[in-house]
């Protein structure tokens, strides 16, 4: 498979407005960006929080004030355990802009996983939220060089950001990883600020908007997709504090982009259409959205509503974005373009990465995810020819027939799914009454969809509808089961179906 | 004018149905007994979807509550009650 190289945001230039597309420029460190920011959008609103507005000169002075709390002697590990919040980013700006690495701790973790962390990741000074107080005790009592820092801490000292190189380590970001067990990529600044310039391709107007956010800043979605890119580009962040409150920021605030998971996406969705108005705010013109599969019946919807939403995709090792589809009306199922300065093998339908935004790899953790110095992401893709790239599933889901045929569960359900009266499906290896091994389908059935359609027996309705679309795929990707649920499938926090293993 | 309780049980119902469009609420085979998470199974953004929708629809506003403080629809509807008063 030849090597695919993206040296070029070229492919992105007729989606943005010619001046805009101008001001978009590769920068390798935060501090260089920063500093920049600083300069060209000093009065602007940056951030704002429990009802205050913080401009990018007022960040700045008091990013400059907390640099003077983490201060050291020598580059350090910086961990920051706190919950969304104006503090969180001036917390975090500081310690990178120091040219530290700061170690991102989701704040719902508890007192001793915290305490995990800490020696997992050789955490040197640990800068906590006021009420999560409580989970250091016993940081303090086992290792009190840790020097803890409450994040609402004044140093009275005002310390300069530190101009470094892109290779200097940035950020430690918790991952479930390629194989699911939880573990820290080390990003650089390169990688960070790569992340966050591709959040500006494919949009027309991208400098000076909205955003409000919902995601955890604890997420590389929400940390540089959201945060970053709305710094970079000049743009204000509101900070829902609590997601139940998000319609009532977006009343208030009017955000013009959103950055959402699928979940949601289709959540606001279903409350527009029950109210009878558009709940996301008349001045929202973007919702980028990932970390799962976009329903391609999102899009539309969407659409109609005068809403782009924008799919792609990304990992935590790739400083989150890999691709973005500025297409996702006429190819809604792709994931997108890949963004520049990066390499894209597909080896054995595997897609494998290099690039200036990928991880320098796992901390505490000695894991096998690369070959030859590619990573390999375990997601299995196909692009087509005008360079579009599609996500047909993970190698661990593969399921091998008796025949020796490999199927993809994702590719199949990705064709279930695209009916709009499926919500959501699930592909699997079954045992039927003669103990022949067999592919399965179930599905959860989308009851708005179906309720428009007044049908005596839906039931019916929808088995025939799934039979077409089986009879159209390949032979050995046909089902020979098909099961319509009540209930929704068991799911993981992170929304994603629970996969059934009933044959091993 | 003050809702009744079974009045406020009607719009929940409503609510729940409506509530993640999956179709798996089937309010029928529900009481006030019936539990949110292990009986309707519903999902943490179902059950943030149904507190925003009861805001909407009864114009009250949840104070900051953990979701696992309504173990049943009975327990929500005490709740709205209690906020409607």
């Amino acid at each position: 498979m030849d090597i695919i190289k993206t040296d070029t945001k070229e492919l992105f230039r007729k989606y943005t407005d010619a001046e805009t597309f101008g001001r978009i420029r590769d920068c390798d460190t935060v501090s260089e960006m920063w500093l920049d920011c600083v300069k060209s959008f000093a009065d602007n609103t940056a951030i704002v929080d429990n009802g205050t507005s913080y401009s990018f000169a007022q960040l700045e002075k008091d990013a400059a004030d907390f640099r003077g709390a983490v201060k050291a002697d020598s580059a350090i590990r910086v961990g920051i355990y706190a919950a969304n919040s104006y503090d969180f980013v001036k917390a975090y700006l500081a310690v990178v802009t120091l040219g530290y690495t700061a170690v991102v701790l989701p704040a719902q973790l508890d007192a001793m996983t915290v305490f995990g962390c800490c020696m997992k990741f050789g955490i040197n000074k640990l800068v906590y939220q006021p009420e999560l107080r409580d989970n250091t005790a016993i940081i303090e009592a086992k290792r009190p060089d840790i020097e803890l820092i409450g994040i609402d801490t004044k140093s009275g000292k005002s310390e300069s950001a530190v101009i470094t190189s892109g290779e200097t380590p940035c950020v430690i970001m918790f991952t479930g990883g390629t194989t699911g067990r939880s573990k820290g990529a080390l990003l650089n600044n390169a990688a960070v600020m790569q992340g966050t310039v591709n959040g500006c391709y494919g949009y027309k107007d991208v400098f000076n908007q909205r955003y409000l956010l919902v995601l955890p800043l604890s997420h590389v979605f929400g940390l540089i997709r959201n945060l970053m890119t709305s710094l970079y580009t000049g743009s204000a962040m509101y900070i829902c504090r609590n997601n139940k409150d998000m319609f009532k920021d977006i009343a208030v605030f009017r955000p013009t982009i959103m950055v959402m998971v699928p979940a949601l996406a289709e959540m606001a969705m279903t409350l527009s259409k029950k109210f009878g108005k558009n709940m996301l705010g008349d001045d929202l013109k973007s919702i980028i959205c990932g970390a799962a599969t976009v329903p391609p019946y999102l899009v539309s919807e969407y659409n109609k509503m005068g809403i782009a939403l924008l799919g792609g995709y990304g990992l935590t090792e790739s400083a989150n974005l890999v691709s973005g589809n500025p297409e996702s009306l006429a190819k809604p199922e792709s994931v997108g373009i890949p963004y520049p300065n990066q390499e894209l093998r597909i080896v054995n339908g595997e897609l494998w990465l290099k690039g200036k935004n990928m991880m320098d790899g796992y901390i505490g953790e000695e894991e096998d995810a690369y070959e030859d110095g590619w990573f390999k992401t375990g997601d299995l893709v196909k692009i087509d020819d005008d360079g579009f790239l599609y996500i047909t599933g993970r190698i661990k889901e593969i399921i091998i027939l008796s025949n020796g045929e490999n199927v993809s569960p994702a590719e199949v359900e990705a064709k279930f799914n695209a009916l709009d009266v499926i919500m959501d499906s699930q592909v699997f290896e079954d045992v039927n009454e003669n103990g022949t091994h067999i592919l399965a389908l179930e599905v959860v059935p989308r009851a708005t969809e179906i309720a428009k359609l007044g049908l005596e027996n839906p039931g019916e309705y929808i088995t025939k509808e799934l039979e077409k679309v089986n009879a159209s795929l390949l032979p050995y990707q046909r089902v020979s089961k098909i099961t319509i649920r009540d209930k929704d499938f068991e799911r993981t926090p992170s929304m994603k179906i629970v996969r059934y293993k009933k044959c091993n | 004018m003050q809702l009744s309780r079974n009045a406020i049980y009607e719009k929940l119902k409503d609510i729940l149905i409506s509530a993640d469009d999956r179709g798996t609420v089937d309010a029928d085979k529900y009481s006030e007994s019936s539990k949110l998470v292990t009986e309707l199974g519903l999902t943490s953004v179902n059950i943030l979807y149904m507190v925003i929708a009861i805001e909407e629809t009864f114009g009250i506003y949840f104070d900051n509550v953990g979701m696992s403080d309504f173990e049943t629809i009975g327990d929500v509807v005490t709740y709205i009650e209690g906020k409607l008063k």
